[in-house]
Parts: structure tokens; sequence; C-alpha cells
């Protein structure tokens, strides 16, 4: 199957933000944030499709991205060099150069 | 607005992380799961399952232990996946109860 990543490693990338209309594996608390590609990471069957018991649905692109924990949670204590990685597909992400 | 289970992030205490043991249930019940799960029986796919556990309601996943919701999914999800209807599984459960109270657990 032909892979045809739309993000290379290091792209700054943003969690699009959407209604959970349906069954969906990318946290509130990451949506509109905006993180860094660290890793390609092969291509799934969708989530969105599974859940409903469609196995036949396009495979999309997976990644890990990383974000600062800075970035993500108010008034954060922790070390600035903090991060945290999370694996979202790529119909979730957006450009945010 | 996200979903009953989608909590990270939201301010509710401290997390307990003090490990249990698990219960038979739990053990009956993780067995159970795999079992539907398996990729060799592939009766249902997990992510079907977590779509039926966040569909639960707020107040009921609330209720529920973590194994006791997972098998109302596979309940649901048994019914829809037409494996078992709900008056096969509504007669089991009477008939369950009612040996349950003969032999002085009711």
């Amino acid at each position: 199957m032909a892979e045809n990543y739309a993000y290379e490693v290091g792209a700054l990338v943003r969690i699009q933000t959407r209604e959970a209309a349906g069954h969906i594996r990318t946290p509130a608390y990451m949506m509109g944030k905006v993180g860094i590609v660290d890793r390609r990471k092969g291509y799934y069957l969708r989530p969105e499709d599974l859940a409903y018991g469609k196995g036949d649905g396009d495979p999309a692109a997976l990644y890990s991205i990383r974000f600062k924990q800075a970035d993500l949670w108010p008034n954060y204590e922790g070390h600035g060099q903090d991060t945290l990685l999370a694996d979202i597909f790529e119909y979730w992400l957006e450009p945010a150069e | 607005m996200a979903k009953v289970h989608d909590l990270a992030g939201l301010h509710d205490g401290e997390v307990d992380r003090a490990e249990h043991p698990k219960s038979g249930f739990d053990k009956r019940a993780n067995a159970l799961l795999r079992l539907l799960m398996h990729p060799k029986t592939n009766v249902i796919y997990v992510d079907e399952m977590r779509r039926a556990i966040e569909e639960l309601g707020d107040e009921r996943y609330f209720e529920l232990s973590y194994y006791e919701r997972w098998i109302e999914a596979a309940r649901v999800l048994l019914v829809e996946r037409g494996v078992l209807t709900e008056e096969e599984i509504g007669q089991r459960m009477e008939k369950i109860r009612q040996e349950m109270a003969l032999s002085g657990h009711g």
C-alpha cells in the first residue's frame, strides 16, 4: 500500500477542534493545541470506522506528536522542558506554521 | 463538549494510585473480552467496545466499575451483532437471579 504522508518529521501541526459526534481517539485537552511531528507511525484503519464495525475503510496515516506540557496545561508547574507524546491520525491535523 | 470518559485535564481530585487485585468477576470479564476481541474470533472490535462504553450515559458510566462497563458494552454489541437477543439475555439473567435467591445469595 502506498504511503503518502502529508507531514514531515519536525513539522508544526495543530490538532483540529471538533465536536465528538461519534467515537474519537483525540482527547479534548489537546484540541486547538500546536505540537511537532515526532515520528510517522504507519497506516491504520480509522477508529471512527471501526467503532461502528466498519473494517473496510481507507487506512490513514498515524503520527506521534510532541507537545510542550506548558502549552497544554494552564499554570503548568513542572519543568519547562517537559513534553507529552500522543498518537494522532493525519485527518485530525492541520499545518500550524 | 467532551464525552464523559474524556477526563484528562479536568479537576477531579487526587488520582488513587493504590494497586488492587482483580476480583473473580474481573478475571472472568477480562477473559470473555479477550475472546470476543481476539483477531481469530473477531466478534467485536475494541473500538466498538470503547464506543459502546462512551455511550453508556454519564450516570451509568460512573455507577459501574471498570469491568462492569466493558461487560455492559459487550452485552450491547452482542445484541447489535445478532449474536444474542435481549430476550435470551434477560431470561438467563432471571434464571441466575432465581438460583442465587434459592442458594441464599439473593
